[in-house]
């Protein structure tokens, strides 16, 4: 059966033919690496210098300012909230996960609610949450009760557990999805009631998907910028805001510099650190 | 390999080889830089941009203008150092003067071939410091205001006039006030009875206005870094007393928010003003200057006061514009002198953080 081509796709048929044997999979992956140390890799390494005040007597005096107590406290808010976002985060996710791999024959319409929010911008949800809790908005028009939420540290995990939540269970419906059901009955014809079928079998087997996710989420939430300017007050300050009210507002490139470069060395040792406990190739391999 | 995979890989390649085309030849048009038959202007953005660039419409000229809005300050000094001789004509404040001035990439404004400048705009206002470096002129006043406070009428009884209103306890977890470290202490100082430009070479002077400033933190439940954030603070009741600028308010109270008052405090408060200034490294110089005097012909003049909702500092003003929230003739102002104060900003920064951050 022949197939009439359009314009666009008689060009992009040719291009193919033209590339057809000429790229392997390794050029593929070289595309993707050079993406990364493209845009990614190579701008923090540009932040070094940067961040170093070359030519003076005190080259590392943005790294000296950064050790100050309001930055430190910046630094352990950030991965505290990207530690407490994870936990509750992870536990709404498997909850969800859980009923959609072994509960409900609607995955898809489940499916397609969890990720439509992933189409809306992270400010979207943000504002919606704040214009929600809000003394003027529908939450206290409707009950006539106001919160004291909003501002706090408990509305920015909210914000960022409400925005992360998807990233956290795709990867963990995956990995309770591909538990082979032989191995669930088996535990039940064994005698395990469904408490310990689900403490000795589902959990362990989803493992996987519970770290990849965790990992996701807690580099996401960590470095959160959004959250926390919407839904937070000064006292919830994360090291996102620091950064930018020293480039943006201070127009203090050195000291931003030194800011992300302090972030991007605290998190990957903090991702090494993970990788010793749980072998993330092992780990993501088995998803 | 079945044909139907080879078809699939085909067509990955292929599109990958299509967007690549397509990515590329969108780099070298933003790439391309100037073109001689229109100005390109630097602009803040939102209703001033449109109103300003309403003005440049009407501009009886061969050449057409062409608007960039950038988010601040940082990003427009960003955008011109990045791009050179991208950029004919540029708005900044006050402060983006004094910064862009640092960072050499302004060019003198020829005034001989602004004449409706001179003509127009009041004396007071044409030697701001900001916009002088030795007798050169580097900016031109456009509009300008106040950052003064709003409240919410429907929330607090009685009229606030004073900055003394911000440590009521009445009003705890219901404030919120700017988050820019210059233009926040200079409200503490002025709440405080000081001139901020007095402020960075005295220490006990500068003690006074951190005290004044800690104070006032004592009710805030957050600070704002933009003005719409400020005006969805009060429209959304978070804060019942907000530091503000007079003609976003005037805005909300034209959407029927007349529950929101402006003040300017009896103790005073920050001035600020927009200005337009010739980019370095612009080949449309001339053009650019005629820009400027049509842009300072007085009706349009009176045009930018209209459509941004702030003063412009024309001689005989009239009185809608005298009407305005944050009204107030230049004599009448105390602007930053950013050569005395902007060295200070990242010592001021970080003990006004740990006064948020308490």
């Amino acid at each position: 059966m022949s197939v009439q081509r359009g314009g666009l796709g008689r060009v992009t048929h040719i291009i193919g033919e033209g590339l057809e044997g000429r790229i392997a999979n390794r050029h593929l992956a070289l595309f993707g690496l050079g993406f990364v140390g493209l845009f990614f890799v190579l701008p923090i390494l540009l932040l070094i210098p940067e961040s170093l005040n070359l030519g003076s007597t005190t080259p590392f005096e943005s790294y000296r300012r950064v050790a100050n107590g309001i930055y430190v406290d910046a630094f352990v808010r950030s991965f505290l909230y990207g530690f407490v976002t994870t936990v509750v985060t992870l536990a709404l996710a498997y909850m969800l996960s859980y009923f959609l791999a072994f509960s409900t024959e609607r995955v898809r319409t489940a499916m397609i609610l969890i990720i439509v929010p992933l189409w809306i911008a992270y400010i979207v949800r943000y504002f919606g949450i704040l214009l929600f809790l809000s003394p003027a908005g529908p939450l206290a028009d409707l009950t006539g009760f106001e919160t004291d939420l909003l501002f706090t540290t408990p509305a920015v995990i909210i914000g960022l557990a409400n925005v992360y939540l998807p990233f956290a269970v795709l990867p963990i419906y995956n990995s309770l999805n591909a538990i082979d059901e032989e191995l669930v009955n088996a535990s039940r014809v064994l005698g395990a009631g469904k408490w310990r079928t689900i403490t000795k079998v589902i959990f362990p087997l989803s493992l996987p998907g519970l770290v990849a996710a965790g990992l996701i989420v807690f580099i996401l939430a960590a470095g959160s910028f959004l959250g926390p300017a919407v839904l937070g007050g000064p006292n919830q300050t994360m090291i996102a805001n620091v950064i930018a009210q020293a480039f943006l507002d201070n127009f203090n490139i050195q000291f931003a510099s030194a800011l992300a470069i302090v972030y991007t060395v605290l998190l990957v040792g903090l991702l090494l650190v993970f990788n010793t406990l749980f072998d993330l190739q092992e780990v993501l391999g088995n998803i | 390999m079945t044909h139907k995979g080879m078809a699939d890989r085909r067509d990955v390649l292929a599109t990958a080889g299509v967007g690549t085309l397509m990515a590329l030849a969108g780099c070298a048009s933003v790439l391309s830089g100037s073109s001689g038959s229109k100005l390109r202007f630097l602009g803040f953005g939102g209703n001033t941009q449109e109103t300003q660039m309403s003005v440049f419409d009407s501009w009886d000229s061969e050449m057409t203008v062409e608007g960039t809005s950038a988010g601040g300050t940082t990003e427009m000094i960003s955008l011109i150092k990045q791009n050179p001789g991208s950029f004919d004509v540029v708005a900044l404040n006050d402060t983006g003067m004094a910064r862009a001035q640092q960072e050499d990439i302004l060019e003198p404004i020829d005034l001989s071939q602004v004449p409706n400048y001179e003509e127009n705009i009041k004396e007071s206002a044409r030697t701001l410091s900001f916009n002088m470096n030795g007798e050169d002129t580097m900016g031109l006043i456009r509009e300008n205001g106040a950052t003064g406070f709003a409240y919410n009428t429907d929330k607090i009884d009685g009229e606030l006039t004073s900055w003394e209103a911000l440590l009521d306890p009445a009003y705890e977890g219901k404030v919120s006030l700017i988050d820019r470290t210059i233009d926040r202490l200079s409200n503490a100082a002025a709440a405080a009875g000081l001139d901020i430009n007095e402020v960075p070479d005295d220490e006990e002077k500068t003690d006074t206005m951190f005290e004044q400033a800690r104070e006032e933190n004592g009710n805030v439940f957050a600070y704002w870094g933009d003005g719409a954030t400020s005006i969805r603070y009060l429209r959304q009741e978070n804060a019942w007393i907000c530091e503000a600028w007079g003609g976003r308010v005037l805005a909300l109270q034209n959407e029927g928010y007349d529950n929101i008052e402006y003040v300017i405090p009896e103790e005073g408060a920050m001035g600020w003003s927009d200005n337009l200034a010739l980019v370095k490294g612009s080949e449309n110089k001339e053009a650019a200057h005629e820009l400027l005097n049509h842009t300072y012909q007085r009706e349009n003049l009176l045009s930018l006061s209209e459509g941004m909702n702030y003063t412009v500092q024309v001689k005989n003003p009239p009185s809608s514009m005298q009407e305005l929230p944050d009204y107030a003739p230049a004599e009448d102002l105390a602007f930053r002198n950013w050569d005395a104060v902007l060295p200070k900003e990242d010592e001021w920064t970080q003990r006004l953080d740990s006064i948020k951050q308490n």
